[in-house]
């Protein structure tokens, strides 16, 4: 049996040279191979990000295109994913959809994990009465089931884009606050932080340069796959007719569509954007569990 | 008069069982350019000591009483903000044990150098790169310029302790508190530790106070040691003054209880338990453990006074002077 020289090394044990020193694209790069799942998921995500960029240019027909001859055409060579009630290209809808899909889950993405975040990471390091009251206000949002709470926000806003996006953003928001509140609470009593203190750092800084970036990586990875449940929940939305209406290219509507004509067997209307739904989650849940790996400097490969 | 003045310091942990009083009126002089070695047991109250020197101290330990003055400024009296840009890193800069923890495990070492030399001297980024190599490069670490892109985990704790040492002198601090600098790293890497940190204050002229329970370490850089008890100072002079003649009980037994080339049989241990501090024993704080006591130790703490041959030792009843000494002396 070959013995990998390389092990007989203790970890952390410094012999000759340090590392050297590559550019941080070719790193990645590096990385990647190493991984062919987290490739896969970023292949998925940039797809998905690909037909919201340029889909509307490539897509083969008009996504609103009535034509009630062409109603509910099974999948053939001129329709490869059949059409719906109204005559519109299955595959167009499922291409062109993906642009408001992605927006929607970014904006609220973005908005659960910048709000979280903040109001977690103030109340970890603040304490006292800030994080009881923080605290406290999530342990409400979080008494009400998730989806039923969204409902609710979006029932109070009546449907629209926005609607989807702030209910989603809003039964997010707590899991962030929580998370970060707990990293902060460990890492701001981590050596590093007391001997950041007394090189001269103020706690402003030593919140700003020291103790958030540590908490970084399992922030990124959270919401990667948050990306992927956010998709669930907006379609989820659209498809209960409290999110986008129809008829709207999104995937929430025209699975609600399909099941509009669920019991004439016209299973290809509901089918390929469910499938496009469980294709995006995939991707971002493959992307969110590479990116641990990739971004905790202990756990990459050298 | 002395860089460090440390006059009655009192520190208390305010606990729900009630004060536990860390440090009972601690007093200390610490001169420019010369090494001071806090050294006693765990609980003795050294590190407290250096916290609340440079205000560290966290809930829910505080100062309670006493004088900490550096160049006659008193520290304890500074605003958070004055403590944050004038003193600490640029006056007072502390290194700790476990030196790999304490470096920020998701920044490069460069990058953490020359953070601190673009805020803390003003430096643009390329002269602070600039001078991140030739800092590193004064602590002996070898091939500065590749290392400055490593992170904290890639590096041997000496390694680590280099930079750490590097970090903390980058603004040309006057006093270093050392917190059991050598603490978990091996025995050779110990010694090139002290080489350094001896190296650096021949040729900056900065004071080190260094927390121990070392004591061969002690030997090897301090100027003077000063060996506290549960909170008091027990006995302070020079090094060479305690070691060949130890007059205080606890420092003599803290010495016989090292391990020694050529010891025959078991170590001495000093019997019973660091003293309770929350109902500390009257008097001297170490007379139930003492060989020594006499009744009026339980009775009357012991002030701190000059005893031959040429240290100052809190006790009513200290060890004879040792015959060597005496003749010699």
């Amino acid at each position: 049996m070959a013995i990998d020289e390389s092990r007989l090394i203790a970890p952390g044990t410094s012999i000759g040279a340090a590392p050297p020193v590559v550019g941080r694209f070719s790193d990645f790069v590096y990385q990647l191979r190493g991984n062919p799942a987290t490739f896969a998921g970023l292949f998925i995500v940039a797809l998905i990000f690909l037909s919201a960029l340029i889909g509307p240019l490539i897509a083969p027909y008009d996504p609103y295109g009535v034509n009630l001859d062409l109603a509910s055409l099974p999948p053939g060579p001129s329709h490869p994913f059949g059409t719906d009630q109204y005559g519109e290209d299955i595959l167009t809808r499922v291409v062109v959809a993906a642009r408001l899909d992605l927006l929607m889950v970014l904006a609220a993405v973005g908005a659960s994990t910048v709000i979280g975040v903040t109001l977690g990471a103030l109340a970890g390091f603040l304490g006292h009465y800030f994080d009881e009251g923080v605290m406290r206000s999530q342990d409400v949002l979080q008494a009400f089931p998730r989806f039923v709470f969204a409902m609710a926000v979006a029932w109070a806003l009546g449907p629209g884009v926005v609607t989807v996006i702030v209910a989603t953003a809003a039964i997010n928001i707590p899991g962030y606050a929580r998370l970060m509140r707990s990293l902060m609470l460990s890492v701001k009593e981590s050596q590093f932080a007391l001997a950041a203190v007394a090189v001269g750092n103020s706690r402003w800084r030593l919140l700003w340069r020291h103790l958030l970036p540590n908490c970084l990586t399992p922030i990124i990875v959270l919401s990667t796959l948050q990306c992927g449940f956010t998709i669930l929940e907006a379609a989820g939305l659209s498809f209960i007719g409290l999110g986008v209406r129809v008829p709207q290219a999104e995937w929430g509507v025209m699975i609600a569509m399909g099941l509009q004509d669920f019991l004439q067997g016209h299973w290809w209307i509901y089918t390929f954007p469910g499938l496009a739904i469980a294709f995006a989650v995939l991707g971002f849940n493959l992307l969110g569990d590479g990116l641990q790996d990739i971004l905790d400097p202990k756990r990459r490969r050298v | 008069m002395a860089l460090l003045e440390v006059s009655d310091l009192r520190t208390s942990f305010f606990l729900r069982a009630g004060e536990l009083r860390v440090l009972d009126g601690v007093s200390l002089e610490v001169e420019a350019g010369e090494v001071l070695g806090l050294v006693g047991e765990t609980g003795s109250g050294k590190s407290v000591t250096a916290y609340s020197i440079i205000r560290l101290l966290k809930q829910p330990g505080r100062v309670v009483g006493g004088q900490v003055r550096l160049d006659g400024r008193d520290l304890l009296k500074l605003k958070q903000s004055e403590l944050e840009q004038e003193i600490r890193g640029k006056e007072i800069s502390m290194i700790f044990q476990s030196p790999r923890e304490a470096l920020n495990p998701v920044m490069t070492v460069g990058r953490q150098l020359t953070q601190v030399l673009e805020i803390r001297r003003g430096m643009n980024k390329r002269d602070a790169h600039r001078e991140a190599v030739r800092i590193l490069e004064s602590v002996y670490i070898s091939d500065p310029e590749s290392r400055l892109s490593t992170h904290p985990h890639q590096l041997s704790g000496g390694m680590a302790q280099r930079i750490m040492i590097a970090l903390a002198l980058s603004c040309h601090p006057r006093l270093l508190i050392a917190d059991e600098p050598t603490t978990g790293l091996d025995v050779t890497t110990q010694y090139q530790i002290v080489q350094l940190l001896k190296e650096l204050r021949d040729r900056t002229g900065m004071a080190i106070v260094l927390i121990t329970h070392d004591l061969a370490l002690a030997a090897q850089i301090c100027d003077r040691i000063a060996v506290l008890y549960a909170g008091r100072i027990a006995e302070v002079g020079q090094i060479a003054n305690i070691f060949r003649s130890p007059r205080h009980p606890y420092t003599s037994a803290l010495l016989a209880s090292r391990p020694r080339v050529g010891l025959k049989g078991d170590i001495a241990t000093i019997a019973g338990n660091v003293a309770n501090l929350m109902n500390p024993p009257g008097g001297c704080r170490f007379h139930p453990r003492c060989t020594h006591a006499l009744e009026v130790c339980s009775r009357e703490q012991p002030p701190l006074q000059p005893m031959e041959p040429g240290q100052r030792v809190a006790c009513h009843n200290p060890m004879s002077i040792r015959q060597e000494v005496a003749a010699g002396g």
